[in-house]
């Protein structure tokens, strides 16, 4: 027997999910080890051996393939635990990193407080002032060479930084490197000669777009997590290893694939925040087995709440990102999220005697108020146990009782000021939270063209499942999966577990129209070829490689927008150039109104991108085939009374224990199915089954 | 022609001051709410939430599909959603002191429109009259009706700087304009759309005016859809959750706003608060110098603004009604207003205008208005922004914490060119030296450096890249100022920054507008020092093409070799040519209180970050270093008072005195 | 509440003194009373705005001379209560007056 791990690490559980041969799957996690993370690894891959029946040793040496994910990456900037880093560039711009174009006091916050000055300041620099060297070179926006790289400076630079300052990692960013990367390399030749022990990473390569502040951005935090996410991926592989598992260990991505890790440190900055797109992986394999070509993913989890998009089968793919107020480029599934989830607080808006709900949350740390950690504003999960949604004594399948009485006293205390009793209030705060969060899904979806009315929407994360009956009814959608119904909350192990070898390659070059077609043929030729070369390299057959083209394409002079269009195959003449514009022009009008792009100005195809994917074959999963309409009697808890929000009347509701229900099952709302991490809620009118993959599906 | 005292605030001959209440025609039909309705307080979040997100949609929406950088990253435009009646329900996080402009287009359509032609579903109305409620003709605003079963039910409404609309200047600021008529077209209010159908004929007529009709066509479509987008939107609201309801929401929401103002108006104590700011030159050649003054009397729960003690309207340096009154609001929205999240029709009410008609901050007609947008605007911005200040920061706390010193001045637009670019391409370039901001001191803090331009809050400077690909440049260093006099304080203002640029990829290239100014304009607050001196230096015949065949990027502009062209406020256009250099700041802001106050340790700090030399710590600051370096904090107390004792013993009491 | 009175920044106060109002410097200095401009109390240095420091002075020198910096310091402790850029001549802004 084989087994395909997939194992998600760095937030509070460590999860893992294993398929086997048979395509039979099983779940366990275990507390996130922060000391050394193997620690937890292991408690978890012993736990899912259980699971199995198996030992330890055994399931480590049947494992056929192992994939990581993990938010470490995250964890070191958010905690600013990184490398001390230095940062090289270009002579007159070493600023453009503090200066922040001028927005870093309001970059990735609440657009309320961009009204709120003196309650903002800047992050702490991710290189302080006295890291920062500047070198003669420059290269203009042509590519071509202004001033030529002065090597001594940059030999002076690395010895002062290195020697004088101590730094650990050096990023290189030059301005115009992604149209000419001599310089760069260059440097980076220097660097590894007088330096071979101090990381270094050159912007052309990290983020190799147009816009010095993020690309140096891209390039210092990819500096600043490298060796430290090194050591984590080392430290994982050896222990690995000396377990008996034989074969590379693969390492998920932003760009939801999944890479060996000698691939994968090549950038280290795109292992960074691979949890969430995770899920968004895992969330596009079940639709493709399920045959849902469009999906709203949904994570809703203690501080937010996270959207992603799958369409046609494809996770939408996005430029950009912010950490800590820092705004990069970098090629990823797009992932949104706003501050919204069970721990957010609700309280009282002054001036107008209504609740208002977040964006502050409670967090872990003190927590709801039923948590009985010194908690005392009511937050959303509190507004869950006083409506009875979740139950005080079978939270985390028992594990740590609620005070539900402390947090029907808080709601009373909130809502009294407003005039509306507990449970009113209680019912108020579920509604605006699920209409902030069908409000980002609208804008997800509407914004962009997309009708959420053609969209399954997918619930996960500790509050996703609970609550999407109603922010998903707010939107019409065809219908909500609860995937891997019991295993919602391993779905990001999943994801990895069932991504394929992914890498993008790509150019930013200018081709305004009617494009030069020897040009364009001639990079789109070379991309290929380079890509192909790479997935060779990985030992990947030629009849498992994929390539597909894109190009991100504009009106010209628009510098904040652009459409990523699917190329055709073959080479360019004049025909595919007209259908490709043409195509361009119908997109945009028909998301921005008819007549919205005009005809005089000029359309801009600004970057050529080719995603390479190298299928790895794993066993099919097992489709439960025994259909059974009958609901074990293990799985039926009995009747609780819940206050449902949207009528806010008490109604005697059926709770099921989720572990029980199987493949034809049925459960009709209102109804509550618990599962041991988070419960799914069935509305009235709504009806809940457990389908032949295990996910649970909910009919609004 | 009629005697100045007979003159109306129509705007026409006047700027347009709308009365208290409106009067239109009754074959328009206005939704009203009955007083009677009840919004529960959940539904009131939902739908004040919703509309919230829709305006930064509309915001959004503008500036990913406008293609000039003034709009898509200045963030020189705005959005909101008005009441029926024109009043601001919310607006963006963009530039604030447009808001209550739309406000004065849409009432001013509602008076002077709902007649003949008449206002109807669907319908665009295009105005970039300063005279009815633009800041200058650049500023070109949209408004547009949301109807619901045949009555008026809201408006969306947004401003946007289009890049030239026409007149004798590329860019369309006409600095040597004295008449409106030298400057570039006035179109009061007209039908750009008419019951849901673009008037092309209209679209004609605008874009006709400009040298870059296609950018401007680009831009006014984005404008086009994110009114579409807004009015959609709130169609859909009403649909789901009734007229009646949304109605309600859009009158709470306006009343718990002046509810929270009314309370701030509580903790300040009542009394007169001004500011006085200078201006120079009102035409080129002109030697003059002009007086902007806000006068602020606070007396119970009520704000009256006043511009008394400003000059008589002079050559091109003037603003409309628009100007001051948005002028005014915008540092209001941000020191009463900043937990509102731009709903600030609440804070407008508590605002009441006793202007003084025929001065350079509220003109009439036919004193040219195109220059506002760089040279007036900020310029009352800046003059309110210190009275308020001032008012603030006697307020009880937490109050007085809010208050923030005087920002920009002139610099705004930093500098506007034109010529062929690299690309061989017509092109008018507007940089904006403000972009990267600072936010100035308070009372408790110091500013934030390149922390941004508080009053437009969502801006952004380009990047180098953008900015050399659009326009044939090359920036040789753009580096944050030093910590030295500029903005010193008690509490600092943050840091501005500096950039010096030549000419690449084309041999020629003019420069309409640019500001060296000979004084310094900004005034510091309660015994700060003033902010910088913005400039425009430009040395000519240089040797940086030899420097730069050498190997080495000039780093210093004043180091470099070459003659120094003398520059003038307001001087004649520069054309610049390969060889030259040229160098732009946007300068520190006001400090806050006498900077020997200043912790001396913040001193060292800036100090040890490099932004300060030890010479300027120690006249600037008066601190005084240990051998080590380290602060030495008996001597720095010992010197400290030498100077407060050589302030008392040289000092003559000045003869000069207040005006009564 | 009745207000007894008035902070203005962190140096300076608007306060009662015996039934009388007076704005009244950090150091127990007065300086005016409430209905006067306490700059009138003040110590008064007026000097050229190129003085403030470096960057202030500019290339048209005929412009400069028309306007000019003051500094107001109190008259018992040297603070410096306030600044002014003002044309030369021009009487001294009464900008802050809060009434108790
Ligand atoms: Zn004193």
């Amino acid at each position: 027997m084989g087994y395909y791990i997939g194992l998600d690490g760095g937030g509070t559980f460590t999860d893992c999910v294993a398929m086997d041969s048979d395509g039979q799957i099983r779940f366990a996690k275990a507390p996130t080890t922060t000391e050394n993370f193997s620690d937890g690894m292991f408690d978890a891959l012993t736990a899912l051996a259980e699971e199995w029946g198996i030992t330890l040793s055994d399931l480590i040496t049947s494992t056929e393939r192992f994939s990581l994910g993990t938010t470490v990456g995250t964890n070191l900037l958010v905690e600013r635990k990184g490398a001390r880093t230095g940062l090289l560039t270009t002579a007159g711009h070493g600023d453009a990193i503090l200066m922040m174009r001028g927005s870093g006091r309001i970059t990735g916050l609440d657009p309320e407080l961009y009204y709120h000055p003196q309650a903002t300041d800047k992050p702490e620099p991710l290189v302080p002032k006295n890291l920062i060297r500047e070198v003669n070179e420059r290269v203009d926006c042509e590519g071509e060479v202004v001033v030529p790289l002065n090597m001594q400076e940059v030999e002076d630079a690395v010895r002062s930084l290195v020697e004088d300052q101590g730094v650990e990692a050096i990023a290189v960013s030059f301005l115009w490197s992604f149209r000419r990367p001599d310089h760069e390399l260059e440097a980076m030749r220097i660097i590894n000669r007088i330096a071979p022990n101090v990381y270094v990473s050159c912007s052309h390569k990290v983020a190799p777009r147009m816009g010095e502040y993020e690309r140096t951005v891209a390039t210092v935090i990819n500096s600043y997590v490298a060796q430290k996410t090194a050591i984590y991926f080392a430290g994982a592989a050896e222990r690995l290893k000396e377990a008996g598992f034989n074969h590379p260990l693969l390492v998920m991505q932003v760009t939801g694939g999944i890479l060996p890790v000698k691939a994968a440190l090549e950038v280290p900055l795109t292992s960074l925040g691979s949890g969430p797109v995770g899920g968004l992986m895992g969330s596009a394999a079940l639709a493709n087995q399920l045959g849902h070509s469009n999906v709203i993913a949904t994570d809703m989890g203690g501080t937010s709440f996270e959207v992603g998009l799958i369409v046609d089968g494809e996770p939408l793919v996005s430029d950009e990102n912010v950490v800590s107020q820092y705004r990069y480029k970098q090629l990823q599934l797009q992932t949104t999220s706003i501050a919204c989830g069970g721990g957010s607080v609700a309280y009282l808006a002054p001036y107008s005697r209504s609740i208002r709900v977040g964006p502050q949350s409670a967090g872990a740390n003190p927590g709801p108020v039923c948590y009985r950690r010194g908690g005392t504003e009511p937050t959303v999960t509190d507004a869950d146990v006083v409506l009875g949604l979740i139950s005080a004594d079978t939270f985390l399948g028992g594990k740590m009782p609620l005070d539900r009485d402390a947090a029907v006293r808080a709601m009373e205390n909130l809502g009294r000021q407003v005039g509306l009793s507990a449970e009113e209030a209680a019912a108020g705060i579920l509604k605006i939270n699920n209409a902030k969060a069908a409000e980002l899904i609208r804008q997800q979806t509407v914004i962009r063209g997309y009708d959420p009315r053609d969209f399954m929407l997918f619930a996960y994360g500790g509050a996703g499942p609970l609550h999407a009956f109603a922010y998903a009814s707010e939107l019409g959608v065809k219908g909500v999966v609860i995937p891997l119904g019991n295993g919602a909350s391993t779905l990001s192990a999943y994801g990895s577990a069932s991504s394929n070898l992914v890498r993008f390659f790509e150019k930013e070059q200018l081709f305004r129209y009617p494009f030069p077609l020897e040009e364009l043929n001639g990079l789109i030729n070379k991309l290929e070829a380079e890509a192909h070369g790479a997935l060779t390299e990985m030992g990947r057959a030629p009849e498992d490689i994929s390539l597909e083209r894109f190009a991100q394409m504009r009106y010209s002079g628009q510098w904040l927008h652009s459409l990523l269009r699917k190329l055709p195959g073959g080479v360019y003449g004049q025909a595919e150039m007209g259908q490709i514009v043409d195509e361009f022009k119908a997109t945009y009008d028909a998301l921005y109104g008819s007549g919205a792009g005009r005809v005089s100005q000029g359309v801009e195809l600004f970057s050529v991108r080719i995603r390479a994917t190298a299928y790895l074959r794993r066993p099919e999963q097992a489709f439960h085939i025994k259909k059974e309409s009958r609901i074990d009697e293990a799985a039926r808890l009995g009747h609780r009374t819940i206050v449902w929000p949207d009528d806010i009347e008490k109604v005697s509701s059926e709770v099921f224990d989720g572990r029980y229900l199987r493949f034809g099952n049925r459960v009709t709302g209102p109804a509550v199915v618990e599962l041991p991490h988070t419960s799914v809620a069935v509305g009235k009118g709504q009806t809940l089954s457990c389908d032949v993959l295990g996910n649970m599906v909910l009919d609004l | 022609m009629e005697e100045p005292e007979k003159l109306v605030c129509d705007g026409i001959a006047r700027g347009y001051v709308p009365p208290e209440v409106l009067s239109i025609s009754p074959r328009l039909r206005l939704y009203s709410s009955s007083s009677a309705t009840e919004v529960d307080p959940i539904t009131y979040e939902v739908i004040r939430n919703t509309l919230l997100n829709i305006n930064l949609e509309h915001g959004q929406t503008i500036q990913k599909l406008s293609i000039s950088p003034i709009t898509m990253i200045v963030r020189d435009f705005q959005c909101a959603i008005l009441t029926e009646v024109g009043d601001v329900m919310c607006l963006g996080p963009y530039l604030l002191y447009l808001g209550n402009m739309l406000a004065l287009i849409t009432k001013w359509i509602l008076e002077n429109r709902s007649d003949e032609p008449g206002i109807q579903d669907g319908d665009v109305f295009l105005c970039n009259d300063p005279y009815v409620g633009t800041s200058h003709q650049q500023d070109t605003g949209l408004t547009s009706p949301v109807f619901w079963e045949g009555e008026l039910f809201c408006w969306v409404a947004n401003s946007v700087h289009y890049s030239d609309v026409g007149g004798p200047v590329p860019g369309s600021f006409c600095l040597a304009s004295e008449d409106i008529r030298q400057d570039p077209p006035c179109f009061p209010p007209m039908k750009l759309a008419e019951a849901g159908k673009l008037r092309v004929d209209v679209e004609q007529l605008f874009l006709r005016q400009s040298r870059l009709p296609s950018t401007v066509d680009m831009d006014l479509h984005a404008a086009i859809a994110g009114l579409n987008l807004a009015r959609e939107r709130i169609i859909k609201l009403i649909q789901r959750y009734g007229p009646e309801i949304v109605k309600a929401v859009i009158d709470e929401v306006m009343d718990a706003g002046e509810r929270a103002v009314v309370e701030k108006l509580q903790m300040i104590p009542d009394g007169r608060w001004s500011e006085r700011v200078y201006t120079e030159v009102s035409v080129p050649g002109d030697r003059g110098i002009y007086v902007s003054q806000i006068n602020i009397v606070k007396e119970g729960e009520y704000l009256y603004v006043d511009n008394e003690g400003t000059s008589p309207q002079v050559g091109a340096i003037n603003n409309t009604y628009a100007g001051l009154a948005g002028g005014v609001l915008a540092p209001l929205t941000i020191m009463l207003g900043y937990d509102l999240a731009g709903t600030s029709g609440g804070l407008y009410r508590r605002v009441k205008f006793r202007p003084v008609f025929g001065t350079i901050t509220c003109a009439d007609f036919p004193a040219p208005i195109s220059t506002a947008g760089v040279y007036n605007m900020p310029m009352v911005v800046a003059t309110a922004t210190g009275a308020v200040a001032k008012m603030i920061a006697c307020a009880d706390s937490p109050l007085r914490e809010k208050a923030i010193g005087m920002a920009d001045v002139h610099a705004y637009g930093g500098w506007i060119f034109n010529g062929i670019n690299q690309h061989g391409q017509f092109f008018v370039g507007m940089s904006a030296g403000m972009a990267t901001g600072a936010l100035p001191a308070s009372p408790v803090r110091d500013g934030v450096d390149t922390g941004g331009l508080f009053w437009v809050p969502g801006m952004e400077a380009s990047n180098v890249e953008e900015n050399e690909m659009a326009w044939p440049v090359l920036t040789l260093y753009r580096r944050e100022n030093a910590a030295g006099a500029a903005g010193a304080g008690k509490f600092r203002s943050g840091l501005g920054a500096e950039e010096a640029w030549i000419l690449h990829g084309t041999e020629q290239m003019d420069v309409h507008v640019y500001m060296d100014e000979s004084f310094v304009k900004n005034q510091g607050m309660m015994g700060g020092n003033p902010g910088g001196r913005a400039f425009f230096k430009v040395k000519r015949s240089t040797d940086v093409n030899q420097m730069l065949a050498n190997g080495s990027i000039p780093q210093n502009y004043d180091e470099l070799k070459g003659e120094e062209e003398k520059t003038f406020f307001k001087g004649p256009p520069i054309v610049l040519k390969r060889g030259d250099i040229w160098c732009t700041n946007l300068p520190n802001f006001a400090g806050f209180g006498d900077p020997l106050r200043r912790d001396p340790e913040l001193v060292a700090k800036d100090l040890a970050d490099g932004k300060l030399t030890v010479h300027e710590a120690q006249i600037v600051y008066g601190l005084v270093l240990a051998t080590d370096g380290s602060v030495d904090v008996d001597g720095t107390s010992a010197y400290r008072e030498s100077r407060y004792l050589k302030r008392l013993g040289t000092i003559a009491k000045s003869p000069l005195k207040s005006s009564s | 509440m009745e207000r007894q009175q008035v902070l203005i920044g962190d140096n300076l106060r608007l306060a009662r003194v015996e039934g009388a109002i007076y704005f009244i410097c950090a150091c127990g200095q007065t300086l005016g009373s409430g209905d006067e401009n306490f700059k009138d109390y003040c110590l008064v240095e007026e000097s050229a705005t190129a003085s403030i420091g470096a960057g202030y002075k500019a290339s048209d020198q005929g412009m400069a001379d028309q306007v000019c910096f003051r500094e107001f310091f109190c008259p018992s402790c040297g603070l410096r209560q306030a600044t002014e850029i003002a044309r030369v001549g021009d009487p001294y802004l009464s900008d802050i007056q809060p009434r108790l």
